[in-house]
C-alpha cells in the first residue's frame, strides 16, 4: 500500500487510533514526514471538541410510544373453547332431562286425553242412540219427551260416574288426598268464597276454573281434572294471576305443569312464594294439592288450592 | 423482540433519537413526527428486528425518513442554513455556542457522523450501517468534519464569534 496525498484520508483515523498494521504504519509515517501539512490536519482533528450532548432535550411522549402487553390469542381461544364445551355439556344435560320429563308428562296426558275422548264418544254415541230411538217413537208425545230427557240424564250420570272413576284412578296414581270436594260447588266462585269453601269443608278443591275479567272464579264441571300433589311440582313457568284474600287462601291460574312429578325443595321453587304467604311459614305445604286441567285446553285454567291453608 | 423489549427500547432510545432528529431538523414537530414514525416502523418489524439491533434500526429508519422528507422539501429546510443560531437553553460553557456554530457549518453527512459518534457512541461500522455508506467513507468524513470544526473554531475572528453569540 502506498500512502499518497489522494488516499491518506482513508488511513488517517486508523493511524491515529493505532489500528494500522506495522507495514502500513511505517508507510504512513514516511508520508507524514514528506507532508507536514497533514500532520497539522491530524493535530486539528485531535484538538477538535466533542459535540456536547444536550441532555436537557427529552422526548416527552414516551407513553404514546409504549405498547400494552397483548394477550396470547391461543390462550384466549383456549379459554373460550373450554367455556363453550362446559356450557354445551351443561345445556345438553339440562335439555335432555327436561325433554325426558316432558315426554313422560306428555305421554300421560295423551293417555288421559284418549280416555276422556273415549268417554265423550261414548256419551255422544249414547245420545245418538237415544235420538234415533226417539225419532222412531213419535216424538210428539210429551211423555215420550220427558222419558227421553230422563234417559239422557241417566246416560249423562253414567258418563260422569265413569269420568269420576277415571279421575279417582288418576289421582290414585299420583296422590291420595284425604277428601275431595267434587260436587255441589256453586257456579260462581270468587276468591273469597273459594277460600271460605276450602276452610269450611277442610277439603281439597278439585275443579276446573275460569277467570272472568272481574277476577271472580267460575267453577265449571269437574271433568277433565287432574290432581297433582303440590310437592311434586318443581317449576311453574307461567302464573298469570294470583288471588290472596286475607292470607287465607290462594288461587293461582294458568300454571305450566311440565315439570310435575319432579322432586323439589322449597328453597329453590319460586312458586312457594305465591302459595305460601308469610303468615303461613309454619305450615307443611307437602300436604297441599294442586289441581289442573288438560294443558291443551287453554280456556280451562288451573287452580291451586293448598289444603294446608284450610287448617 | 417482545412487547417488554420494545417498551424498554422506547425508554432507552427515544430521548437520544429525538435529540438526533431535532439537531438535524431544528424543528420540534418534525423531530417528534420522525421519532414516532421510527418507532412505528420498529413495532411493525418487531418480529424481524433483534433487540440488540433495535437502536441502530431506529436511527437508520429516522435518517432515511429524514432524507426522504428533505427530498420532498416538506419538512427540513434548515439543514444548509448558515449561520446556525444556538438555542438559549443550550449554554454549557463559553465554548458551547462556538462548537454549535462550527457544527452547523458541516454538511449533512458530516453532521450525521458527528452526532452518531459523539452523542450515541456508535462504532464506525455501525455508523456505516445506519447511514448506508462504506466504512472508509465514515472515517474520511469524520476526519474531515472534526478537522473542519476545529479550523472554524480557531479561525473564526472575534467579531464573528461575538455576532454569533
Amino acid at each position: 500500500m502506498k500512502v499518497t496525498k489522494l488516499n491518506y484520508e482513508n488511513f488517517v483515523i486508523d493511524y491515529i487510533e493505532g489500528e494500522l498494521e506495522p507495514k502500513q504504519k511505517i508507510a504512513f509515517d514516511k508520508f507524514l514526514l514528506a507532508h507536514p501539512e497533514v500532520q497539522k490536519e491530524i493535530n486539528e482533528y485531535l484538538a477538535a471538541p466533542i459535540l456536547p450532548i444536550e441532555e436537557n432535550i427529552v422526548y416527552e411522549n414516551k407513553a404514546s410510544l409504549r405498547k400494552r402487553k397483548a394477550f396470547n390469542p391461543w390462550i384466549i381461544l383456549s379459554i373460550a373453547a373450554l367455556f363453550l364445551i362446559t356450557f354445551g355439556i351443561f345445556f345438553f344435560n339440562t335439555k335432555t332431562e327436561a325433554t325426558s320429563k316432558l315426554n313422560h308428562i306428555t305421554t300421560e296426558e295423551n293417555n288421559n286425553t284418549t280416555k276422556y275422548e273415549n268417554v265423550e264418544k261414548l256419551f255422544e254415541q249414547k245420545t245418538d242412540e237415544i235420538d234415533t230411538n226417539s225419532n222412531s217413537k213419535n216424538l210428539d208425545d210429551k211423555n215420550s219427551k220427558l222419558e227421553l230427557v230422563s234417559k239422557k240424564e241417566t246416560e249423562s250420570k253414567k258418563v260422569r260416574k265413569h269420568d269420576s272413576d277415571f279421575n279417582a284412578g288418576f289421582m290414585a296414581q299420583n296422590v291420595e288426598p284425604k277428601s275431595i270436594l267434587e260436587t255441589e260447588l256453586p257456579i260462581k266462585h270468587n276468591a273469597v268464597s273459594l277460600a271460605n269453601t276450602i276452610e269450611e269443608t277442610n277439603q281439597v278443591l278439585v275443579a276446573n276454573t275460569e277467570v272472568n275479567p272481574s277476577k271472580s272464579i267460575q267453577i265449571e264441571t269437574n271433568n277433565n281434572t287432574d290432581l297433582i300433589p303440590i310437592n311434586t311440582i318443581s317449576r311453574l313457568n307461567v302464573i298469570d294471576q294470583k288471588f290472596e284474600i286475607e292470607n287465607r287462601a290462594i288461587a293461582t291460574i294458568d300454571i305450566d305443569f311440565q315439570k310435575v312429578n319432579r322432586p323439589i325443595t322449597e328453597n329453590k321453587n319460586p312458586f312457594w312464594d305465591l302459595i305460601k304467604p308469610a303468615a303461613y311459614e309454619d305450615l307443611n305445604l307437602k300436604d297441599a294439592v294442586a289441581v289442573s286441567s288438560k294443558p291443551e285446553n287453554r280456556n280451562i285454567l288451573k287452580t291451586i288450592a293448598p289444603r294446608a291453608f284450610t287448617k | 423482540m417482545n412487547t417488554a423489549d420494545y417498551n424498554h427500547i422506547v425508554n432507552q432510545v427515544s430521548d437520544g433519537l429525538f435529540r438526533y432528529a431535532l439537531k438535524l431538523t431544528r424543528d420540534t414537530e418534525s423531530a417528534k413526527d420522525l421519532v414516532q414514525e421510527s418507532f412505528i416502523r420498529l413495532w411493525t418489524n418487531r418480529e424481524k428486528v433483534e433487540t440488540d439491533f433495535a437502536k441502530p434500526f431506529l436511527f437508520k429508519v429516522l435518517f432515511n425518513k429524514m432524507i426522504d422528507d428533505k427530498r420532498k422539501n416538506k419538512r427540513i429546510s434548515l439543514m444548509e442554513t448558515l449561520p446556525e443560531k444556538a438555542s438559549a437553553n443550550t449554554v454549557f460553557g463559553e465554548d458551547k455556542n462556538l462548537i454549535e456554530y462550527a457544527f452547523a457549518q458541516l454538511d449533512e453527512k458530516q453532521k450525521n457522523i458527528i452526532l452518531l459518534r459523539d452523542w450515541e457512541g456508535y462504532k464506525y461500522d455501525e455508523i456505516a450501517e445506519i447511514l448506508q455508506i462504506s466504512l472508509s467513507l465514515v472515517k474520511v468524513n469524520l476526519f474531515r468534519a472534526r478537522k473542519k470544526m476545529q479550523q472554524i473554531i480557531t479561525n473564526t475572528d472575534l467579531d464573528a464569534k461575538k455576532e454569533y453569540k
